[in-house]
């Protein structure tokens, strides 16, 4: 909404520009234009049903009109003053358009006595459309399987929009005297505490995530090892690994094991193709996070370990059949 | 804020912010099925490329996930910019998974420089270089940056729009083509960034 007043208002006049603008708009999205053409623009019925038919379906309302409601009762969930699913009445609904009236207008007003009006404006629309839209992705995969992209997403769209905001505020505070040491202090802080959450959770906790270098290194111990040994696998994080696995064996060059759990045929998925070595005769078994007590039974012998995974030798055959 | 003082910080905060996201990260960044799958994509058109066989060139990259109970499951996509932007850099690192995520680093804190672009533009000199002073250290901007993921380029695009929108307010029509390659990026590197678009 933002950006379109400003391409009403501010259309560029120099024709040079208008081309150069048009081609780079171009470029990215050709491919997805083509796309669309050819089969008949379906992306944009799809996003028509994710946004409205979505917010319909997941909120549990059956009409148009019911959508404010349920936003509210969102948003004010979300701010711990209401439980979810919380319906809101009509004297409740008529306060609460009141309240966004008058706080659409304090934005105006605000934005009107300010010096550098455009600015201001901008951020305030930005902040102000941007509100609505974690509810929208919220609601899209309401009913999915988790929104971390999407929550992760629409924090990439804010954060800078916030550090702009931030930081006039700080630069504010900093040319007046006695705001100073507070300005300061928010800085230290905001930035000991970013510092403290990289090293703890990305250096120093980096096997917390089922990483690279964790993978890389099981790899090449299973092409170390593998042949007339038996092994099995056992993932805790669940059934959807295993690409990664057959990506490091393939393109980094290690020699893919003869054979695993002695088994005859092995789920490889869609990835077996890929493989240059034949038809699959080797056994991965992917199991979730309640297996791992298997693990430390009798007829087994743990060779690698780490937090997120765990290879061990089959020492009694009748485990790998389990 | 005077010119060098500006220059000297911005310096300071781009060494800062490349050692935060470059050390150790050829070890941390993740690797799971969505980087493997993309791997395997790049690979391939790398291979159309070379064999001069452009129909096996990707229109639409990978499929985003649809709520369980609609008809809409497989329908939605990102953009194949992802894999195009991705492309060179591979081919130049020969697709090693680490020289592909050093850079992909490298273009993250390139977005120091682009937010204090748009501090400076749409407020002040001080407020570009605070701003700047956030980004660098921010958790989440450096955990994510480094990861061969359709989201992780997507906070690079939006402060490329963000710095084109920034030089538009001011009446810099030079801007314009900055702010359109910026907005059209956001979309096709993440799906979600259409919602960027209703900004």
């Amino acid at each position: 909404m933002s950006f379109s007043v400003v391409f009403w208002r501010l259309w560029p006049k120099k024709w040079n520009i208008r081309i150069a603008t048009f081609l780079v708009t171009l470029l990215p999205i050709a491919p997805t234009l083509v796309n669309e053409v050819t089969n008949g623009f379906g992306l944009l019925r799809t996003l028509w049903q994710a946004t409205i038919y979505q917010l319909m379906q997941a909120s549990g309302s059956r009409e148009l009109y019911e959508i404010p409601s349920r936003f509210f009762s969102f948003v004010m969930a979300s701010m711990g003053v209401a439980k979810f699913g919380w319906p809101l009445s009509g004297i409740q609904m008529t306060f609460l358009y009141i309240f966004v009236l008058f706080i659409i207008c304090a934005i105006i007003v605000g934005a009107r006595r300010v010096a550098n009006q455009r600015s201001y404006v901008f951020l305030l629309l930005f902040l102000f459309f941007f509100f609505p839209i974690p509810w929208i992705a919220h609601m899209y995969y309401f009913l999915g399987n988790g929104d971390t992209e999407w929550i992760l997403t629409r924090l990439f769209f804010a954060l800078p929009l916030l550090f702009l905001g931030v930081g006039h505020i700080i630069g504010n505070m900093l040319t007046i005297p006695w705001m100073r040491v507070v300005g300061v202090v928010t800085l230290v802080a905001y930035t000991l505490t970013n510092l403290f959450l990289i090293a703890d959770i990305l250096w120093l906790n980096e096997q917390e995530f089922f990483d690279y270098q964790s993978k890389k290194e099981m790899v090449q111990r299973v092409a170390r090892d593998a042949g007339g040994s038996s092994f099995e696998f056992v993932f805790p994080e669940g059934f959807r690994i295993g690409p990664e696995l057959l990506y490091l064996f393939e393109v980094e060059g290690f020699p893919f094991p003869e054979r695993i759990n002695n088994q005859a045929e092995i789920p490889l998925w869609k990835f077996m193709p890929a493989l240059r070595n034949g038809p699959a005769r080797y056994t991965y078994v992917f199991a979730h996070t309640d297996s791992m007590p298997r693990v430390h039974e009798s007829g087994t012998r743990i060779i690698f370990y780490t937090k997120r995974f765990v290879v061990y030798r089959l020492l009694n055959r009748g485990m790998a059949e389990k | 804020m005077r010119k060098q003082a500006v220059g000297i910080f911005l310096g300071i905060l781009l060494g800062i912010g490349l050692f935060l996201r470059l050390y150790k990260s050829d070890q941390y960044f993740m690797f799971t099925q969505d980087q493997a799958l993309d791997m395997y994509a790049l690979q391939d058109i790398y291979s159309a490329l070379q064999q001069g066989d452009f129909a096996r060139l990707p229109l639409i990259g990978e499929h985003g996930e649809g709520p369980g109970d609609t008809n809409i499951e497989g329908s939605i996509y990102h953009g194949s910019f992802f894999f195009y932007f991705l492309l060179p850099i591979a081919a130049l690192t020969r697709f090693s998974m680490p020289g592909i995520v050093a850079l992909l680093s490298i273009i993250n804190a390139a977005g120091i420089l682009l937010i204090y672009e748009t501090g400076r533009l749409l407020f002040d000199r001080t407020t570009g270089v605070i701003a700047a002073a956030l980004y660098t250290v921010s958790f989440w901007m450096v955990g994510y940056g480094n990861e061969i993921w359709t989201p992780t380029l997507q906070p690079f695009f939006v402060l490329v729009s963000l710095a084109g929108f920034a030089g538009v307010l001011r009446g810099k029509e030079r801007y314009w083509p900055l702010l359109g390659f910026g907005m059209a990026a956001v979309s096709q590197v993440h799906s979600s960034g259409y919602l960027f678009w209703c900004l």
